[in-house]
């Protein structure tokens, strides 16, 4: 039970948030755009991002807890806990004209009470994928009536998303990544395929160090010899869970990897590597200039 | 009447009671004595249908106990165990009108009340309603248990004739309540003419207040009838191993026993097989 | 000379099952004028009268909605959960003759547990069609079957030849829940982050999913149990005299035993699928009923139900709107208050224990 509640705790400080499915777009958000939207809540990390990459910061009046970042201006919104366990009262008492959520947490009974309370929720779609981020800004644009925000954005993300294709490009040859996603020495668990951090690894120009299952596993040595990976990449928040790359090391198997041998470890933080806010295209760069500067890499920034 | 017949019990294979017999009418106080492992809780409990004999039937009333419905039954006969042990603390008179179960929604809750009352006075603990039964002193708890017991069978006017099954009621105590209990369990035989089947570990008391002494040994019956002629010294040796002598005081009517301190054989009883 | 019982006779009569009932209506009064959201006293009023008399005050669907159908099922939800945990906790306190005992023990919560997990885990995959036809009633199901079935599975363990013995009832429980223990965290390890998340949300507790489909199914399943329990306060009175002196006063303790367990299964099977794990109000409420009513089960069982109903009205008011806009989680609320509440206790009635 405690260790339930430790490695929820440290969920919610990675602001992890992993999206399953895409759907097609609701009927909600294709109605025309006629009221203007004053009072926001973002029930997600990346979509909060969002609106302050859209100039919308000052509408926010209530975030969800994976929403960390700018880390500046969000402290100062109220915090709703989780999206899961909302409290559907003092959500309303923030008073919102429209909540924003992501399309995977549809299933929520809260969100469900929310909408039947007369609020107007806009459900947000993508999977991880680097147009994510521009699709849903074109949903929340099309929605609060925004296009120079949203112009402004598009030429930033295309920027990026150019300097991401020249850091593949210049990229000699296509390591083995495995993303090791640890909430202490206790619960280690390695990306499969169609995955987030899967996608993230592709994109910078890796390769997915496991092929043979989806989703997330446990971590076994067997399972490290058989992957063989080059690169071990981590969130910051949890390689300092298991101690450090030292820590990380003494994983049983992981030291004979040929990552663990080399040392090449690459800590980054969550909500950026994964999250698929504004910034994936950056990530991916970063991600990928990181994998070609090892092994220097591991040193923790 | 109760009737026991015949009466075998066994327990892992081994007859711990074989042909016992036991009979107890009203206004009648039998004592039923022996040494420890004689089988005397044993038939106690055959008697009380808490263990179904594996030979010979138990009738009370002359219905067989089987036959008899679980409430019925409870209103022709009461039993008290050695020790009950509460786990929460509670108010004396509670207890005593936890007895009166068999008749709920029968009667008012206040003449429950009364009926609990009048069996706190009659073993003597009136006034003492609201103690609390843990705060009791382990003679007082035994009345007090004695007392819902009482409360189980009271009736105004008996329609059938009931019986009180006691466990050793007069453990600890003391010597003059001992004598108390016995008159009044006597008491209770004469007026209210309940049957009485009492295990007694004194022979003294069981001399002056029974009307007739069952007396077992390793499972067996080895005498029964009158306190006189089953507490003999001879029957004493035979039933416990012990070497005592029955002396009769002048004025008095019944004799004393008097146990002596050197055994006939003291480790006779450990031999419990029947054959 | 002789000292009379009750030291707390006159918190006895205070907390007296009328004064309760007073009380438990007033409390629920006054948290459905409380909350996050802050309305005045006269529109609380109006949405109620809108609902129950028709009137037309023309509010926004917002508001009515807000406390019609949000914080009205919410409390009521936690009156029921409440009082239908502290009357099952009392029923099997009895029934185990032991003031430690809690439904946690004859294995209901461990099966609901084990239950809500598979269903969170599989509701997509294996539950297939069964779990898209329930939607999220899927958990709710799911830890109901499960607290019924493990419920039976230690009862059925501890019987033989027609004979139920309530220490290996016990005993079972135990390994019965070790074993729930294992399996729950046996597929916490191979959950993914959401289905983690959900697991822990709903180990923690709360009642923040309550609205008017889930209480009706709730309320009958809490109070013709607890009414049958209730039936039954004279053989549990008898039963703390020990089961033989209870079938010797006439009581059928096999039936007795067999109610007692079913009853309880039900209710704390319905309470934990639709609240989660809500920690010591089985344990705590029962006991500080028996302290000022005594153990009579009459005024003990329906003492429980009110006070049980009563804390967690408060209760779960802290919880939506000490942390507001987040929420805490109930279970967690419950602990913290009850350990250290039930310590003292322990402390201070170490005699009569």
């Amino acid at each position: 039970m405690n260790r339930f509640l430790i490695h929820f705790l440290g969920i919610l400080t990675l602001g992890l948030s992993l999206n399953a499915c895409q759907n097609a777009p609701s009927a909600t958000e294709q109605a025309t755009q006629e009221a203007s939207y004053e009072r926001l809540v973002s029930l997600s990390g990346s979509v909060t991002e969002l609106l302050y990459e859209l100039e919308q910061g000052d509408k926010i009046v209530g975030v969800d807890v994976t929403s960390t970042y700018p880390a500046e201006q969000v402290t100062q919104v109220p915090k709703l806990g989780h999206v899961r366990q909302l409290n559907v009262e003092a959500l309303l008492s923030l008073q919102p004209d429209l909540v924003l959520a992501e399309r995977t947490d549809e299933a929520s009974a809260a969100l469900q009470q929310l909408e039947a309370a007369g609020v107007e929720v806009l459900w947000l779609d993508g999977s991880f994928t680097l147009d994510k981020p521009l699709a849903q800004a074109e949903q929340i644009g099309k929605k609060l009536g925004l296009n120079e925000e949203l112009e402004s954005l598009r030429k930033t993300y295309e920027a990026d998303k150019a300097r991401l294709q020249q850091a593949r490009q210049a990229m000699e040859e296509t390591p083995t990544v495995l993303f090791i996603y640890a909430r202490g020495k206790g619960s280690l668990m390695v990306a499969g395929k169609n995955t987030a951090a899967s996608a993230m690894i592709e994109l910078a120009g890796g390769q997915n160090a496991v092929q043979s299952f989806e989703g997330f596993r446990a971590l076994s040595a067997e399972g490290l010899m058989e992957a063989q990976p080059e690169v071990l990449l981590l969130f910051d928040s949890g390689l300092q869970s298991l101690g450090g790359v030292e820590g990380l090391l003494q994983i049983p198997g992981l030291a004979q990897t040929p990552a663990g041998q080399q040392g090449h470890i690459i800590g980054m933080d969550g909500l950026y590597l994964l999250g698929f806010t504004p910034r994936a295209a950056r990530a991916a760069v970063d991600l990928s200039e990181r994998l070609q500067a090892l092994p220097d890499a591991y040193t923790l920034n | 009447m109760i009737e026991a017949n015949h009466i075998g019990v066994r327990k892992s294979g081994r007859w711990i009671l074989r042909k016992a017999r036991v009979q107890v009418r009203a206004g009648e106080l039998v004592a039923l004595i022996g040494a420890n492992g004689a089988g005397k809780s044993t038939l106690l409990k055959a008697v009380a249908g808490e263990v179904t004999p594996d030979e010979g039937a138990v009738s009370i009333n002359s219905k067989i106990l089987a036959d008899w419905p679980a409430a019925g039954l409870a209103k022709v006969r009461a039993v008290l165990s050695q020790s009950v042990q509460l786990p929460f603390s509670m108010p004396v008179i509670d207890l005593v009108e936890m007895g009166r179960y068999p008749y709920q929604g029968q009667e008012p809750g206040g003449r429950t009340r009364e009926i609990a009352r009048l069996c706190l006075k009659q073993v003597g603990l009136s006034g003492y309603d609201d103690r609390d039964i843990c705060t009791l002193s382990g003679g007082e708890q035994q009345r007090a248990q004695l007392a819902r017991v009482l409360a189980q069978v009271y009736r105004e006017q008996p329609a059938e004739e009931r019986f009180l099954l006691l466990d050793e009621p007069t453990a600890s105590q003391d010597i003059a309540q001992k004598q108390q209990l016995l008159s009044l369990l006597r008491k209770l035989a004469n007026e209210a003419g309940l049957g009485i089947l009492t295990i007694l570990h004194d022979l003294n008391l069981a001399m002056q207040y029974a009307d007739r002494v069952v007396l077992l040994r390793r499972g067996h019956l080895l005498k029964s009838g009158s306190p006189e002629t089953v507490l003999t010294p001879e029957g004493i040796a035979q039933g416990f191993g012990l070497k005592a002598r029955v002396v009769r005081t002048p004025g008095e009517a019944l004799p004393h026993i008097l146990t002596c301190p050197t055994a006939v054989d003291l480790f006779q009883n450990e031999e419990t097989a029947i054959p | 000379m002789i000292q009379s019982l009750p030291k707390y006779r006159s918190l006895s009569r205070l907390l007296s099952p009328p004064v309760l009932t007073l009380l438990l209506a007033i409390s629920a009064l006054c948290a459905l004028l409380i909350g996050a959201y802050s309305l005045p006293v006269q529109q609380v009023g109006l949405v109620m009268g809108e609902q129950l008399f028709g009137l037309e005050a023309g509010l926004p669907q917002t508001l009515s909605y807000l406390v019609w159908d949000i914080r009205l099922p919410r409390i009521l939800l936690s009156v029921f959960v409440g009082g239908g945990l502290a009357i099952a906790g009392a029923a099997v306190q009895g029934l185990f003759r032991n003031p430690l005992a809690d439904p946690a023990l004859i294995g209901v919560t461990s099966g609901a547990m084990v239950f809500a997990v598979a269903g969170i885990l599989f509701s997509a995959s294996v539950l297939g069609a069964i779990g898209s036809w329930l939607g999220y009633a899927t958990v709710t199901v799911m830890a109901f079957t499960g607290s019924l079935l493990t419920t039976f599975l230690v009862y059925w363990l501890a019987s033989s030849k027609g004979y139920t013995s309530v220490v290996t009832m016990l005993l079972a429980g135990v390994a019965i829940t070790a074993l729930g223990g294992a399996l729950t965290g046996l597929m916490t390890y191979f959950s993914d982050e959401d289905e983690l998340r959900d697991i822990i949300f709903w180990t923690l507790g709360s009642l923040g999913g309550a609205n008017w489909q889930m209480l009706a199914l709730l309320i009958p399943l809490v109070l013709l149990p607890a009414f049958i329990l209730w039936r039954q306060s004279s053989q549990l009175d008898l039963l703390l005299l020990g089961e033989r002196e209870a079938a010797y006063t006439g009581v059928n303790t096999q039936r007795t035993k067999w109610i007692v367990i079913g009853c309880a299964a039900l209710i704390v099977g319905a309470c934990v699928a639709v609240s989660g794990v809500i920690a010591f109000v089985a344990l705590v409420v029962p006991h500080l009923v028996r302290l000022i009513q005594g153990p009579r089960h009459r005024s003990l069982l329906l003492g429980s139900a009110l006070l049980g109903g009563l804390l967690m009205v408060w209760a779960d008011t802290a919880a939506r709107t000490l942390i507001a806009p987040a929420e805490l989680p109930i279970g967690i609320l419950t602990a913290l208050l009850g350990a250290p509440f039930f310590i003292w206790l322990l402390l201070k009635t170490k005699r009569s224990l």
